[in-house]
């Protein structure tokens, strides 16, 4: 009974114990255990991010050093006659560069001349040959040696006669074959012909009549260029014999018959300074569009037909030839393994006579779209040629790399020192813009400011390192570039690296003067006052014994504020000049390294390209000289730092 | 005796001293003074060039889009016997309409050769030529044979007409009235003789409830321009079934005629800026600038204040000219990236910070996090592009431009969610660290309270210490904010479109920025584009500005109740 009574009662507590016990775990166990969980991962995230930039950076690093630039000439339209292939004995192609110029004609002995060529570099490299002239006038040649705008060349080849003067055409060679031929390309264009009836423009019809020098005249036939005029009333007309030709004006007599101004006259009297004439009834005289008063349909004017704008090909005097093509048809052209890597997205490229752009960049394969709109029926297209200029520039250097004065990755000068040296004087100059100014502003907030100056003056130093970058750009390109060239004059260029370096510093002074400030209020105030007791002024006190104690957070400030110069990109990117350049002079602009990533990969930036690789390497350069910068701060912080 | 001169010494050394101290004292001060003077100069600079004069002229004189429409009534109110008396012999057989259009035509004719482009001569100069240079000059343009045929003149009846002095005399004498004493159906022609592409597009915009102007083909009027006033019989007509001159009847019997005059300005007159000039130039040297614009600007050209930061501005769509170009797009763009960066990066951040303060324990990996923390702050924003570039426009291309949601999309990744997610990864460690400052200050006391009451961690946190914290990291997260938008590098870096017409309308629409805009109209070399960049900073620094104000009104409101 007690058993009985008892038992309830314990088994009651007991299930309140387990209850309460369930309860705990349930509050603790799995809800904290997601909560953990999922916080652990949002912490670690960050790590990921630092884990992507350096693979991403590193990979494309590699294959920068891994890759070489694909020169690719700027393609203006080529004569038709030009555009022959010529195959030479090693297999190799020739391919059209007519963005060269020879600098003056060459006779057949000379083996070194001038070519000057759009931009400085020549940009092929040796072993190559270069061919000048075409057709029969040709001669082939092999580059020996290159200067800067000078080429050497072995001349009288096996295949080639030597010529004197060249009409100036030049072509060069690559070294392999790059590309290859097209079998088939289709033709995207629609030819249509029409009767005149069809054409909604006002047009001429055969019996037409109208005047043309002053005869009246009848339209017999026509066709695109000339039009067949039949002479129906003549009008004597009177001519100066003196606007006659010579020969016909001393040979004319009375009604004599001669040809002129199109139509064919006879004289009706001829005094000494006159020549009266009419032209000859019913003769006729085949006259050039050009020439009459009267403008018809022109080849290729834009007409309108079936509500379908078409440019006029040709017409006769029935029917009127017309041609449209649809603007977007895209073709895919097969290339040799590795030759895509050749083409951006978005260039023009020929082939043959036709411009087409290039549209998208495949596996060995491009697709370019046809019928541009500027080509308005060019697209006429032949299977025999390919011509978009390319050149193979060497591999990359590392040594080059670091130690080459030029950089145009895309031409193949890969030495990255112009765009460092641009970063470092931009650099350098900032800091001698910010570190008295920041310190100056630190000190003299943390140790002379009342407190109420202090609490109104620190937001406002806030509100200027709040200031988007892009303002601080404006500024240098609207303001202190203009300014500059008004103190110094025209040896400061509109672009210039001292600009950019003097807005930099000042974009860092708020950076500089709050950290430095904090670490100057760091110093305990027993420092201070002990300083004062020993009879120091308050200046000797804060040059002598406060700023030595805050010195590291001092140089620690100074130093994470470079680091900040370096990256910085919107006033560097608009103020220091968008052209690499290896120079000290700070009154010249030289691109800088965030410069450079952001002038190439603004606009349609096409993956693996050497455009591609080098921003990539370039930010590498970057990172690691950010990273070293923020490590020795850190470092100094730590190092130099008094314990109190 | 020596140490009253010591007492000297020390005394001169003493006030030296603080003389010095003075002297640097100035200094500190001094390059506080510069630190906010250079502030100053920078908006000074930005204001300077978001307002000046402009040089405005016309695209048309409104003048001339009257002249026709007067020398039409004019003709027709001559006397029948004069009409034909310009004809002579050939006018007597002709109707009377058909010599009227032929007198029209014959003006525009002259019109024609007075205005050709690269020989320009007014008319009152034209008429003094003799007979012949005129029928040269008529030779030498393009098309105008082509009308003459189409108006079956010929040669010698040209010359005729050239050679009348009444002729002459009609089209000379100046307009009687001006663009806005015209009427409605007047005004109607003017729209007609000068837009006539335009007409179709111009009955949609103002008359039709539909979406699409494509839409209006085909279906009655009654539905297509639901709502307005529709003649009598042509409820059930296509808009596509009337002519040009019926659909001007449609616009000028539902607008009055001020609304006719608007759109007259806008598509038909439509100002040109020549030349703009900069706040200080146009206060300081006003009297040059009006030199220059009598003797070296066209004729007519009229000079005036503008602000190039208006509504039309912030409301307009981006266009090629600076002069009507607006910065809505760009706007909306900045918005998107804002709402989704902060739904973004917010929770990543303060979970991190949550994480690091209350949960982690001293092990390696957490120090590792924190180090990397720090060090991920000093990383280049221009670097984050290019892991945005890499990762989110490229490898993460079919998520980020939205095709395996199925949306079609045709930017390849340069969407408005690569751009915030960029901006994310760029903002977390500042929003980290200021969260974590803030969870460091708030007392242990509370959370010991809270455990002392049998609170598990997660009630602790979740329950006292954040909306305790919730001020602090609320701030740093409108900071942070701030900065995110401010940021132009990542943005070009993974491919920001500076010129888009599309309004982004979600995080798959092609990305479009503030800064990015300001930029490159920084770029162009047309001097304009420099006063709308100058007029999108004012409106960019307006909305940052305020986002960093009211984050400090913020903290200095929770300290003040923190202290309380």
């Amino acid at each position: 009974m007690e058993m009985a009574t008892n038992t309830p009662n314990e088994g009651k507590s007991f299930i309140k114990k387990q209850t309460g016990e369930q309860a705990i775990k349930k509050r603790v166990r799995p809800v904290d255990g997601i909560i953990t969980i999922t916080l652990f991962i949002t912490g670690i995230f960050s790590v990921f991010t630092t884990i992507f930039i350096v693979i991403i950076l590193g990979q494309q690093t590699l294959l920068f050093f891994d890759s070489r630039a694909y020169i690719i000439a700027k393609l203006p339209v080529v004569d038709d006659a030009l555009t022959e292939a010529v195959d030479l004995d090693d297999g190799s192609s020739m391919s059209e560069f007519s963005d060269a110029t020879l600098g003056e004609s060459i006779d057949s002995n000379q083996t070194e001349f001038l070519i000057s060529f759009e931009g400085d570099r020549i940009p092929f490299q040796q072993p190559q040959f270069i061919q000048i002239g075409v057709g029969d006038d040709r001669e082939v040649m092999r580059i020996l040696d290159r200067g800067r705008r000078t080429i050497k060349v072995e001349r009288g080849l096996d295949n080639t006669t030597p010529i004197a003067h060249p009409s100036g055409a030049l072509l060069f060679s690559m070294t392999e074959r790059q590309v290859t031929l097209i079998e088939d390309m289709p033709v995207v264009q629609s030819v249509q012909t029409i009767p005149w009836e069809q054409v909604n423009v006002p047009f001429a019809s055969i019996g037409d009549e109208f005047t043309f020098r002053q005869q009246i005249v009848k339209i017999n036939d026509f066709n695109s260029t000339n039009m067949v005029l039949q002479c129906i009333t003549p009008v004597p007309q009177t001519f100066n014999r003196g606007d006659l030709p010579r020969r016909l004006a001393q040979a004319l007599s009375d009604g004599e018959f001669f040809d002129y101004n199109n139509l064919r006259w006879q004289a009706e009297s001829v005094s000494d300074n006159q020549v009266v004439a009419a032209c000859v009834q019913d003769s006729t005289a085949q006259v050039a569009w050009s020439v009459l008063p009267v403008t018809m349909l022109k080849i290729s004017d834009i007409i309108e037909y079936q509500s379908q704008d078409w440019r006029v090909s040709s017409y006769t005097n029935q029917t009127v030839r017309i041609e449209r093509c649809d603007a977007g048809q895209l073709t895919d052209i097969p290339l040799l393994q590795g030759f895509e890597r050749a083409f951006t997205v978005g260039s023009l490229i020929q082939i043959s006579t036709e411009i087409m752009r290039v549209e998208s960049v495949g596996e060995n394969s491009i697709r370019v779209e046809r019928c541009l709109q500027d080509t308005f029926g060019l697209a006429k297209t032949r299977t025999d040629g390919f011509y978009p200029s390319i050149s193979i520039a060497d591999e990359v250097e590392f040594g080059e790399f670091l130690t080459a004065t030029d950089w145009v990755p895309q031409n193949g000068a890969y030495g990255i020192l112009p765009l460092v040296t641009a970063t470092i004087l931009i650099t350098i100059v900032a800091l001698i813009v910010a570190v008295p100014l920041g310190l100056g502003a630190a000190i003299y907030l943390s140790e002379y400011a009342p407190l109420k100056v202090r609490n109104t003056l620190k937001p406002i130093l806030e509100i200027l390192a709040g200031v988007p970058t892009v303002v601080f750009g404006f500024f240098a390109v609207s303001f202190v570039s203009p300014v500059l060239q008004g103190i110094f004059g025209n040896v400061v260029q509109g672009q210039n690296i001292l600009t950019a370096g003097i807005v930099v510093g000042i974009l860092i002074v708020p950076m500089i003067s709050s950290l430095s400030e904090e670490a100057l209020r760091a110093v305990p105030r027993a420092l201070r006052e002990a300083s004062y007791g020993l009879g120091a002024t308050k200046l000797e006190t804060t040059v002598r014994v406060i700023f030595p104690a805050a010195i590291s957070g001092i140089l620690a400030s100074i130093i994470l504020a470079a680091s900040r110069a370096v990256g910085e990109t919107m006033v560097v990117a608009l103020a220091a000049g968008s052209v690499p350049k290896f120079t000290f002079n700070i009154f010249e602009g030289a691109e800088a390294m965030t410069g450079y990533i952001v002038r190439i990969s603004g606009g349609d930036l096409s993956y693996n390209t050497i455009d591609y690789n080098s921003i990539f390497v370039v930010g590498a350069t970057l990172f690691v000289m950010t990273l070293l910068l923020n490590i020795v701060s850190s470092i100094v912080a730590n190092r130099l730092r008094e314990a109190y | 005796m020596s140490n009253r001169i010591e007492v000297g010494i020390f005394r001169t050394s003493v006030q030296a001293r603080n003389l010095r101290g003075e002297r640097m004292r100035i200094f500190y001060l001094f390059s506080l003074i510069i630190a906010f003077a250079v502030l100053v100069i920078l908006f000074a600079s930005v204001m300077n060039q978001a307002f000046g004069l402009v040089a405005v002229n016309y695209a048309v004189d409104p003048d001339n889009l009257v002249r026709p429409i007067e020398l039409q009534s004019r003709i027709s109110a001559l006397p029948e016997a004069s009409i034909r008396e310009f004809f002579g012999e050939e006018g007597a057989e002709a109707e009377r309409p058909i010599l009227e259009g032929q007198l029209y035509l014959y003006y525009t004719l002259i019109d024609q050769v007075a205005n050709k482009r690269d020989d320009e001569i007014l008319l009152e100069e034209l008429a003094l030529l003799p007979t012949d240079q005129v029928i040269a000059r008529i030779n030498g343009i393009d098309n105008v044979t082509r009308t003459l045929r189409g108006a079956d003149m010929t040669v010698p009846m040209l010359t005729t007409l050239v050679g009348n002095q009444a002729l002459w005399q009609l089209i000379l004498s100046p307009n009687t009235r001006t663009l806005e004493e015209l009427t409605n159906p007047e005004l109607g022609r003017v729209i007609e003789n000068n837009v006539s592409r335009e007409i179709l597009q111009l009955v949609y915009e103002n008359l039709s409830p539909l979406s699409d102007v494509r839409e209006m083909n085909g279906i009655p009027l009654s539905i297509s321009i639901e709502g307005s006033l529709i003649p009598d019989g042509w409820e059930e007509r296509a808009i596509n079934d009337l002519s040009a001159s019926e659909r001007v009847q449609l616009l000028t019997e539902n607008l009055s005629q001020e609304q006719l005059l608007v759109l007259i300005n806008e598509r038909v007159i439509k100002e040109v800026i020549l030349q703009s000039w900069n706040l200080d130039q146009s206060i300081l040297s006003r009297g040059a600038i009006e030199i220059r614009v009598e003797d070296a600007l066209q004729f007519g050209t009229e000079l005036r204040w503008r602000s190039w930061l208006s509504a039309d501005f912030i409301t307009g769509p981006l266009t090629k000219t600076p002069s009507t170009a607006g910065i809505y797009p760009a706007m909306m763009g900045t918005i998107w990236l804002m709402l989704i960066t902060v739904l973004i990066s917010f929770p990543l951040g303060v979970g991190a910070a949550i994480y690091l303060e209350e949960y982690a324990s001293d092990s390696f990996i957490n120090k590792l996090i924190e180090v990397n923390i720090r060090n991920l702050a000093g990383v280049p924003s221009i670097i984050y592009g290019m892991l945005g570039l890499a990762l989110f426009v490229r490898a993460l291309a079919p998520i980020t431009s939205g095709e395996i949601f199925g949306v079609p999309s045709n930017v390849a990744g340069r969407t408005i969610l690569s751009g915030a997610l960029t901006l994310s990864l760029l903002i977390l460690p500042v929003i980290i660290s200021a969260s974590q400052e803030a969870l460091r200050a708030v007392p242990s006391t509370l959370r010991e309270g809270s455990f002392g009451l049998g609170a598990t961690k997660w009630q602790t946190v979740s329950r006292t210490i954040l909306p305790t914290a919730m001020p602090g990291i609320i701030t740093g997260a409108i900071i942070a904010l701030a900065r995110a938008i401010g940021e132009t590098a990542p943005l070009l870096v993974i491919g920001t479109a500076t010129f888009t017409t599309s309004v982004p309308s979600g995080p798959f629409s092609s990305i479009s920025a503030m800064p990015t805009q300001i930029f490159s109209w920084i770029r162009e070399s047309d001097p304009q584009f420099r006063n709308i960049a100058a007029a999108g900073i004012i409106l960019f620094l307006a909305v940052l500005l305020s986002m960093n104000a009211i984050a400090i009104v913020f903290r200095q409101r929770a300290s003040r109740r923190s202290i309380a």
